[in-house]
């Protein structure tokens, strides 16, 4: 690691494209994530949008049925496997994650490049099938449709696999740098709750993604070697396929959403400078969260064919999770209480979160509740569900993060006009995009419907108007940060008065994160620390 | 208010479908007051604690115990009332009253076979008597791959899995044609895979089974607005390219019953050398009440033999060796027989009890 130089910081020194490209730096490593993230989602938003064009009438409107089979396919696989799963904990951690602790690198700096060189020779992998004809399974390579389908389908699912030891790798490192490499006073009950998630979000990255390795190792030596464990053509079983595939995929979606939590826990105390209200059943409830993740998978299986013993088991078992999310959402809203809020974007974008997330996890009560889910499932009432869950949860508390660090990251403020226009706007469009496709879902429109009967036409309409504001509410965000990015004001080491240990550093931080050696001396949310 | 939220859900044809809703717009009622408990207190905070000069943010109230316990243990009794009530109108739902007719279905991309135990088969279009019990014994063709019946006015869904059967029943209160959808991504012609659910009154029934002629009812609930839905050309195509007849609403009857059939492929495939439809014991075990009952197998253990189990006994019959027969060997006669003649076989052998 190179020593400081006075004036420098990670941003201007060293210099050169090579100093990037082989950075051991975790903040430069955050950013090569974060602007990789920020290209995929662009494409992934794309394909959002030529979903939403083709189903504003029936029937035929930009492109045939295969066309739209590839293009949700990429949609899904894009936003899950290269934007949604690392945008939080790789982007956002990477960079954050050590400064918190007081830490000058994350405990496996090269592990972490490493990390990202996975990554992105995944993604590029998974974005190449598109000059092989491309991918129709859908996100979740469904057996026996999978094993058939053209070839690059195997080439998307090795890319899945490639991407998966990236998640690995970055678990390993946070779980190590979190047990060794806490600053004097860091202890676990001052640790901020942002590192609580991104701990448990590891925990299910390291033990969870293996069985997708395993399951994708599996289904390629089915394609390849016509070994027979999904075809039943072959022998095979396909609901063992979606047993296999749940057991990670359910799991992952608490990847998705854990840091996001975390995000919002962070952003609520600093603007509304409180402590944050029950911070032991916070951390128990994140860890809580993480454990039942492995034990509910077979919820997304009640219409398989699986047994109605193993349905009755699951739909149990599924309950648990909204008893701590429950307990979070109402410690967020309790820290608002007595305190002294400001409505600074990353404060909007939270609350934003705690509305519609609410109402993604209360529509998954519906989906885990056994009869419910029998009409419910593969309808458009599960497609709203997980975007409320992970649009509305995961990408609101992006964004939060995003404003909420950005003066960090580049040592710039935003203009905050143009964010809360742009907020208000994704906020809106979110709704109207996803609030119909709940209606159009109980009433019966199958997802993955390239055509559908003309009673859903108004619905479809509806939610294609709203994904233009969700869009346009994202190109003012891009310009204005891009601006801020570039032209902004300078940012003060500490400009929202938090106190966790990254705002104890300049902005941008230098080279070592701190200019000196931080010291804990209170709690992470304690505004009130001076005044004792 | 509970008019407008009934709205958002198809019409509801069988009893079934009304104890769906009413579990449904119960479960919404108890959502919306957590959704208001939640965000309610959100957005009067917001207001009443927004930043004013002078006034400083509580150094306290960072914790209250009785509250919450309170807000952990309530939601717990609530969450666990929700899955009992879930339960038990699914166990309904799931479970086929012993008198229903019974109808083979086999899907393959893109569309749906309906094999009836008169012999009769029809494409895309399911016939059913109103207020009856009907099983559907469902499987998708072993080179294809899942589908999922679905019929939004039942509120039912039950994926078609190759090699494998499946079951779905319901009892429709309403005459009519309802729209059933294929539910599960199948490919090009997924959103064009369709079929209707004819519901026929007693008299309609009574001609139908005879062969003659019936008037179609009128669609009703989803799907009602469109004949044949389907804008699509290139899906229409792919629809009826798929599927070998023409859609028709009546059908001689066959000179032979399902069951018939059975028995005639398992005479000219030289089965009943070695398997008995008298009880008789042969080189292999007698077929003569063997179905739906409990099968002591060489493993120690027992098995029941539905439709799964003679399948699978057909195909590979390694798998599960009968007590008593161990060292016989049945060719395996898997990738041997159509989905249609499979059925035909296990009608067959139901017709021996």
């Amino acid at each position: 690691m190179s020593t400081a130089v006075a004036g420098t910081n990670y941003l201007n020194y060293p210099k050169g494209l090579k100093s990037w490209l082989f950075t051991l730096d975790h903040k430069r490593i955050g950013m090569l994530y974060f602007f990789s993230i920020l290209f995929f989602f662009l494409v992934g938003g794309i394909f959002a949008l030529l979903i939403r064009l083709e189903l504003m009438t029936p029937g035929f409107t930009i492109m045939g049925p295969d066309t739209y089979n590839k293009v949700f396919t990429y949609h899904g696989t894009v936003m899950v496997f290269m934007v949604i799963i690392p945008m939080i904990p790789a982007a956002m951690g990477n960079f954050i994650l050590p400064m918190m602790l007081g830490a000058k690198d994350v405990a496996f700096p090269r592990l972490n490049l490493a990390s990202y060189y996975v990554y992105l020779f995944g993604a590029m992998v998974a974005l190449a099938t598109l000059f092989f004809k491309g991918v129709d399974t859908g996100w979740t390579f469904y057996a026996p449709y999978s094993t058939r389908t053209g070839s690059a389908a195997g080439m998307m699912v090795m890319a899945a696999f490639i991407m998966g030891f990236s998640s690995i790798f970055t678990g390993i490192n946070f779980i190590a740098t979190i047990h060794k490499l806490r600053a004097p006073g860091q202890t676990w009950t001052r640790l901020p709750l942002f590192l609580w998630a991104l701990y448990a979000t590891s925990v299910i990255q390291v033990l969870a993604t293996p069985v997708l390795a395993l399951t994708l190792v599996l289904l390629a030596l089915e394609r390849v070697f016509g070994i027979g464990i999904f075809d039943p053509a072959l022998g095979g079983d396909p609901v063992l396929f979606q047993h296999f595939f749940w057991f990670y995929s359910h799991p992952a979606v608490y990847i998705m959403i854990l840091p996001a939590m975390g995000v919002i826990s962070e952003v609520i105390t600093v603007f509304s400078r409180k402590n944050i209200f029950g911070y032991k059943a916070m951390a128990v409830a994140t860890f809580g969260i993480a454990l039942v993740a492995f034990i509910v998978w077979g919820h997304h299986m009640f219409v398989s064919g699986q047994s109605h013993t193993a349905n009755f088991v699951f739909s149990f078992l599924t309950m648990f999770v909204a008893i701590p999310t429950g307990v979070k959402v109402f410690s967020w809203v309790a820290t608002l209480y007595k305190g002294s809020i400001s409505f600074y974007a990353p404060m909007l974008y939270a609350l934003a979160f705690l509305f519609v997330f609410t109402i993604g996890g209360l529509t998954g009560v519906v989906l885990a509740t056994l009869a419910t889910d029998v009409h419910l499932t593969d309808t458009y009432y599960v497609v709203a569900h997980f975007h409320y869950v992970m649009v509305g949860g995961t990408l609101m508390a992006f964004m939060a993060a995003v404003h909420y660090w950005f003066p960090k990251f580049f040592g710039r403020m935003y203009a905050e006009a143009p964010a809360r226009v742009s907020w208000f706007l994704i906020f809106l469009g979110f709704n109207v995009t996803f609030l119909p496709q709940f209606i159009a879902g109980s009433r019966g429109m199958p997802r993955r419907y390239y055509d559908y009967v003309p009673e859903f036409t108004w619905l479809n309409q509806l939610s294609t108007i709203g994904s233009w504001l969700i869009a346009l509410g994202f190109v003012i965000a891009a310009v204005y940060l891009a601006y801020a990015l570039f032209k902004g004001p300078k940012a003060p080491a500490n400009p929202w008065n938090s106190r966790t240990l990254e705002w104890e550093s300049e902005s941008p931080p230098p080279v070592e994160n701190f200019s000196h050696d931080p010291v804990v001396r209170h709690g992470p949310y304690d505004y009130h620390w001076e005044a004792k | 208010m509970n008019g407008r939220l009934a709205d958002t859900l198809p019409l509801a044809a069988s009893d079934l479908a009304t104890r769906w809703d009413d579990l449904y717009i119960w479960l919404f009622y108890v959502l919306l007051v957590f959704f208001f408990i939640a965000i309610g207190p959100m957005v009067y905070f917001a207001i009443k604690y927004r930043a004013k000069p002078g006034v400083k943010s509580s150094p306290a109230h960072d914790h209250n115990t009785p509250l919450e316990i309170l807000w952990t243990a309530i939601p717990t009794a609530i969450v666990f009332a929700i899955f009992a009530w879930g339960w038990i109108v699914y166990k309904d739902m799931v479970t086929a009253p012993a008198d229903s007719i019974e109808v083979r279905v086999i899907a393959k991309r893109w569309g749906w076979t309906f094999q009836y135990d008169d012999g009769r088969i029809f494409q895309n279009q399911l016939f059913v008597p109103k207020d009856k019990n009907v099983k559907l014994i469902m499987t998708s063709q072993m080179d294809d791959v899942l589908h999922s019946f679905f019929v939004p006015t039942l509120r039912i869904k039950q994926d078609l899995v190759p090699g494998m059967y499946t079951y779905i029943w319901f009892n429709v209160k309403m005459a009519g044609q309802h729209q059933v959808f294929c539910a599960e991504y199948c490919g090009t012609g997924h959103s064009g895979m369709l079929a209707k659910l004819v519901v026929l009154e007693p008299e309609e029934w009574q001609l139908w089974k005879w062969g003659k002629e019936v008037p179609l009812p009128p669609s009703v609930g989803v799907g009602s607005l469109a004949e044949l839905g389907f804008k699509d050309e290139q899906l229409k195509n792919s629809r009826t390219a798929s599927l070998s007849s023409e859609v028709l609403s009546d059908m001689p009857l066959p000179k032979l019953t399902l069951a018939d059939q059975g028995r005639k492929l398992m005479e000219s495939r030289g089965c009943m050398s070695c398997h008995s439809d008298n009880g008789s014991r042969l080189l292999g075990p007698s077929l003569h009440g063997l179905f739906g009952h409990e099968t002591f197998l060489s493993n120690g253990r027992t098995t029941l033999a539905d439709e799964n189990y003679i399948r699978r006994s057909i195909e590979i019959p390694q798998a599960d060796i009968v007590g008593g027969y161990e060292g016989v060997t049945m060719p395996p006669y898997a990738g041997q027989l159509s989905e249609t003649e499979m059925n035909a076989l296990i009608a067959y052998i139901k017709s021996l009890n």
